[in-house]
This record gives C-alpha cells, sequence and structure tokens, in this order.
C-alpha cells in the first residue's frame, strides 16, 4: 500500500518534471576571459573593459575611419575610466582593429585606430526616457 | 484505497492537463503571420547551452540560430516559433564551423510577458519547446532586438566575439 501510494506521488511530479527552463543558469553567467597579449586595465579607476565585434560598414562610417573593401568585422576594445575619488565618469580608449591606419608588422600589416576621449552619462533616448546612455 | 482513487484522479487530470498543453501547441506555423525573423552567433560553452538539445558533453563553442517567431494575423498576439540552430566548433579565420556544425530544428510556442525584477516594465519573450517543453527567455530590447536571458532573468554577457543579441533580418 505504502509502495503504491511513493510510486503514484512520483509518477504524478514526473509530470511536470519537464517544464523546466533550459536557459543558462545565473551562476554559468560569468564574464569571459580572454587571451591577450597586453595587460587588461584595473584599479578603482576602471568602470570596465568591454570587447565587441561590430559590423564594419555601420561604424567604420560614423567613426570615419578608413577600412578595406573586404572588411566584415572590426575588433573593438572599449575601456571606461574614471574618477577613482568621486566615481565620476572621467576618459575612455576605444581600440579598434581592421579600421583605421596600416600597421607594419612581421612581414605582414593590419588597420588600427584608437580613439580617446571624454566620456558621459546621459539619460534617455527617444524608446526609452529611463535609458542610461553613455556617451562618447 | 480512498488516497489511491484521489491520487489516482489527481493524476489523470495532471495528464490531461499536459495532453492538452501539447496538443495546444500545434498551431501550424504555416498560416499564421510572421512578426519576425532574428538571428545571432552566440557563444556556447561546457556551463552556457540554453537550448536543450545540445548534449552536455558536445563540443560547442559558437552557436548559430535563426529564430522565426509567429503571430496570428488576426489579432496579432503571439502563437508559434520555429528554431534552427547549428553548433560546434567555429573554424579559425572563418565565419563557419569545423566540419560544418550539427543543426537542430525545434519549434514550439511562444508568449510575451511583462517584467524581470530588475525591469518591471520589461517585455519578455517566453519560448517554451514542443518537444521537451523546455524554455527559453528573451528581454525585448527594441522591435529588432532580443537579448537571452539566464534563469535568473539578467542578460546573458556575451564574449570578445559574440553576443546573446538576437538581430532582425529581412529579406533584401
Amino acid at each position: 500500500m505504502k509502495y503504491i501510494i511513493i510510486m503514484l506521488v512520483t509518477s504524478f511530479y514526473s509530470l511536470f518534471v519537464n517544464f523546466s527552463i533550459a536557459q543558462t543558469a545565473a551562476v554559468d553567467n560569468k564574464l569571459s576571459q580572454t587571451i591577450t597579449s597586453r595587460p587588461i586595465p584595473k584599479g578603482a579607476s576602471v568602470v570596465g573593459v568591454f570587447e565587441g565585434r561590430p559590423p564594419c560598414p555601420g561604424i567604420a562610417e560614423q567613426l570615419s575611419i578608413v577600412t578595406d573593401a573586404d572588411c566584415a568585422k572590426l575588433k573593438c576594445d572599449l575601456t571606461f575610466y574614471q574618477d577613482s575619488v568621486t566615481l565620476q565618469p572621467a576618459t575612455y580608449t576605444l581600440s579598434i582593429v581592421g579600421g583605421g591606419d596600416v600597421i607594419k608588422q612581421d612581414g605582414g600589416s593590419y588597420r588600427q585606430k584608437v580613439l580617446e576621449g571624454k566620456w558621459a552619462i546621459v539619460k534617455g533616448i527617444s524608446s526609452n526616457p529611463n535609458a542610461e546612455v553613455y556617451q562618447l | 484505497m480512498r488516497q489511491i482513487k484521489v491520487l489516482l484522479a489527481v493524476t489523470s487530470l495532471a495528464a490531461c492537463f499536459t495532453v492538452t498543453n501539447s496538443c495546444s501547441q500545434k498551431t501550424t506555423p504555416d498560416t499564421a503571420s510572421v512578426l519576425g525573423v532574428f538571428v545571432a552567433s552566440t557563444p556556447c560553452s561546457e556551463g552556457t547551452r540554453p537550448l536543450p538539445e545540445i548534449p552536455v558533453h558536445a563540443d560547442c563553442e559558437l552557436i548559430r540560430w535563426n529564430l522565426t517567431l509567429y503571430q496570428n494575423p488576426k489579432t496579432f498576439t503571439p502563437t508559434t516559433y520555429k528554431l534552427r540552430y547549428t553548433y560546434g566548433l567555429a573554424q579559425q579565420g572563418t565565419p563557419g564551423f569545423t566540419g560544418g556544425g550539427t543543426t537542430v530544428e525545434e519549434q514550439g510556442v511562444w508568449k510575451m510577458v511583462n517584467g524581470i525584477l530588475s525591469k518591471p516594465d520589461a517585455i519578455i519573450y517566453r519560448l517554451t519547446n514542443n518537444k521537451t517543453n523546455q524554455t527559453i527567455a528573451f528581454l525585448k530590447l527594441s522591435d529588432d532586438l532580443l537579448h537571452l536571458l539566464d534563469t535568473d532573468e539578467h542578460l546573458m554577457i556575451g564574449t570578445a566575439a559574440w553576443t546573446y543579441t538576437l538581430n532582425r533580418i529581412s529579406s533584401k
């Protein structure tokens, strides 16, 4: 009798086992580790280092940088700095590989542009008045 | 004996619910309007396998997504989705996969729900796989951009090479 009840209860709950979430567990949603030949900036004055591969045409035109005709993606590395005491936005460095000046190296060459300047946090875009925008 | 009857009744009801739920997912995608087609190349690692049909120990560092969302053409409410994805190891220096990768097709239903902990007014697209009943969720960034969430409804963090943002595409 006891075993029948246990079996029925088990089969009842097993009906709901499949109603689960497939996506990545929050604990595994971590910053990726990157292999780099140069040290990644750290310390109180660094807000963060962000990397991405935006498609060439749009961003190259926006930043007025030269790219090769076969450029598909740019390799971007953006570092935000802040005042280490007030924690207010300060400067940024945007390194772009795939566009910009031709750099000769080891018999080959590649394009690179490094942009530096100030950044600020502004509020709102037309579709989202509460959005936080980092303006470089 | 009475307890067994009650349990049997509850179990049967649950079974009916499950069957009904599965049957209701068999909307014919072809007759529904297409809300949009979204694509992305996202990272994939041992810990980050958002899609249930990728085996735990399969070689996977990249997933290429092609997601079609359908809606009821009259009410514009969400109906079904089709997801075609290829996963595998990226072939260095090319946008492709080593050995072509493994392609999987799945379908199911999707719905729009409101709010996540950090953003109560957010719009979430929640997809439920017909076969596995497992769900994945995206934050709607705009009409053209969806971003995959983790189980705690945080935005998934991409890598230098790939991101979890799905972009709408259109035909020329």
